[in-house]
């Protein structure tokens, strides 16, 4: 099972991949937004991938929680201040 | 007092004023609200927690009680509590539904991905819907954007603008199964108007975003204190708590507008909890080094607490951390504040209302426009 972990991990890390490349490279502002709440949801999983390998998925999911909260604030504070250019 | 329990009135709107003139009819909602809202939260709280002993238990209920007196109102400003012991078992048989629906339109559109010849054809197209209430109508849009191949872009005047990917997504959705599907969950509110009675009531603009940062702010705080009184269990602790409780308040803030959050949160209250949260860090330190040990020294609160050595330095560390938790909620949502206002903050608060502080979201601006 720990290999099956490893590899769902490792093939996430993988497709992380093209949404860096849009978030460094994306021409407006809009995409590099949308590839970095992508990059956030898959982290997510992957950390709770992590939690089953090491085997504390009860404080891996504390993490992942308090990623998920500051992921959202993140995306609202950005999306909120290029809706309204530059006031929150 | 059997107005305690939200299940024993079936019909929420009858006049009460016969039988309990003390009770009036929006008290009684206010009770019901915060009686529904604590069970949830607690439920919540046990679900997080793992630590079923009494001291916990009873921190988790003094966290929950606290929060729901902060917020009872934000989980039922679109159903009320009468109404909403009949939605949640509705809603809970929805959900196998429509994950069901997840899983077929995952399957059409991997298919589609994976075929050599191109058939995508990407539309917005507008859906019309019957629905008026504001929790039934962010049902529909996130029911919508769960699904796979189709996505709500907006939200305007009962009308919805979905992104599909494909003609056939398209005509799942217009078919209304689903949007039929969520009037039946809602049935009773479904084309009831606002329930416009507290401070967050009767938004138009930005729904969707405003009711789900009002439905999650209470479990956010939760899971704040949670993070705060676990400290010495799992990751986290006063600082990590307290950042959390803050963030909290940003999304508040974000969701509903610098001012209207102010409003509530003023930034003598944040002056003040700062000072309160410094205050039970260095009390406690304060109190070891009067006992006779060092700063912070925990083992010489047993001298009082009779608890025994471990215990007492469990107990002290606790207290500890929720002075931190204090201190820092209250110094980073004063920290927001600061750089939101660009410093131009206002001392009294009825200079407020003359200095356009957020100039977004009609809601303000037609006072602004009054005043210059």
């Amino acid at each position: 099972m720990d290999s099956f972990f490893l590899g769902v991990s490792l093939f996430l890390c993988l497709v992380i991949l093209p949404c860096l490349y849009r978030a460094i490279v994306g021409p407006t502002v809009i995409d590099r937004m949308v590839a970095v709440g992508a990059i956030g949801t898959k982290t997510l999983v992957i950390l709770i991938l992590i939690g089953f390998l090491y085997e504390r998925v009860a404080m891996f999911i504390d993490i992942s929680m308090v990623y998920a909260i500051l992921n959202f604030l993140g995306t609202l504070a950005a999306a909120r201040y290029f809706e309204t250019e530059g006031e929150i | 007092m059997n107005n305690e329990n939200p299940g024993t009135r079936t019909e929420p709107h009858t006049p009460l004023t016969s039988y309990q003139p003390v009770f009036s009819q929006r008290r009684l909602e206010q009770v019901r609200h915060f009686t529904l809202s604590f069970i949830l939260l607690f439920l919540f709280w046990l679900l997080l927690s793992g630590h079923y002993d009494i001291f916990h238990i009873t921190i988790g209920i003094f966290c929950c009680l606290l929060i729901s007196y902060s917020s009872s109102d934000f989980l039922f400003v679109h159903i009320g509590a009468g109404d909403s012991h009949l939605i949640m078992p509705r809603l809970l048989t929805y959900i196998p539904w429509h994950l069901y629906q997840i899983t077929i339109s995952n399957i059409y559109l991997a298919k589609l991905v994976f075929s050599p010849i191109s058939r995508l054809n990407p539309q917005i197209i507008p859906c019309k819907t019957k629905l008026t209430n504001g929790l039934a109508l962010v049902t529909y849009a996130n029911s919508i954007t769960l699904t796979p191949g189709t996505i709500t872009i907006d939200l305007n005047d009962n009308t919805f603008y979905v992104h599909a990917i494909d003609s056939k997504v398209a005509d799942d959705l217009l078919t209304g199964e689903m949007e039929d599907r969520i009037e039946k969950v809602f049935l009773p509110v479904a084309h009831a108007r606002e329930r416009a009675s507290t401070m967050l009531a009767a938004e138009a603009n930005n729904l969707i975003v405003k009711t789900i940062v009002r439905v999650f702010t209470p479990f956010i705080q939760i899971y704040g204190l949670y993070v705060i009184a676990h400290g010495h269990y799992s990751p986290g602790g006063g600082f990590q708590g307290g950042v959390i409780l803050a963030a909290s308040i940003i999304l508040l803030a974000l969701a509903f507008g610098l001012r209207r959050t102010m409003s509530k949160v003023t930034e003598r209250l944040t002056t003040m909890l700062c000072s309160c949260g410094v205050f039970i860090y260095g009390g406690i330190g304060l109190l070891c080094l009067l006992l006779g040990g060092n700063f912070l020294d925990y083992e010489k609160l047993d001298l009082f607490l009779k608890v025994g050595t471990p215990q007492a330095r469990s107990l002290g560390i606790l207290g500890v951390e929720i002075g931190v938790g204090v201190a820092v909620m209250a110094c980073m949502t004063s920290i927001f504040f600061d750089i939101a206002t660009a410093g131009e903050l206002p001392d009294e608060p009825s200079e407020m209302t003359l200095k356009p502080v957020e100039t977004t979201q009609g809601e303000t601006i037609t006072e602004d426009k009054v005043d210059g």
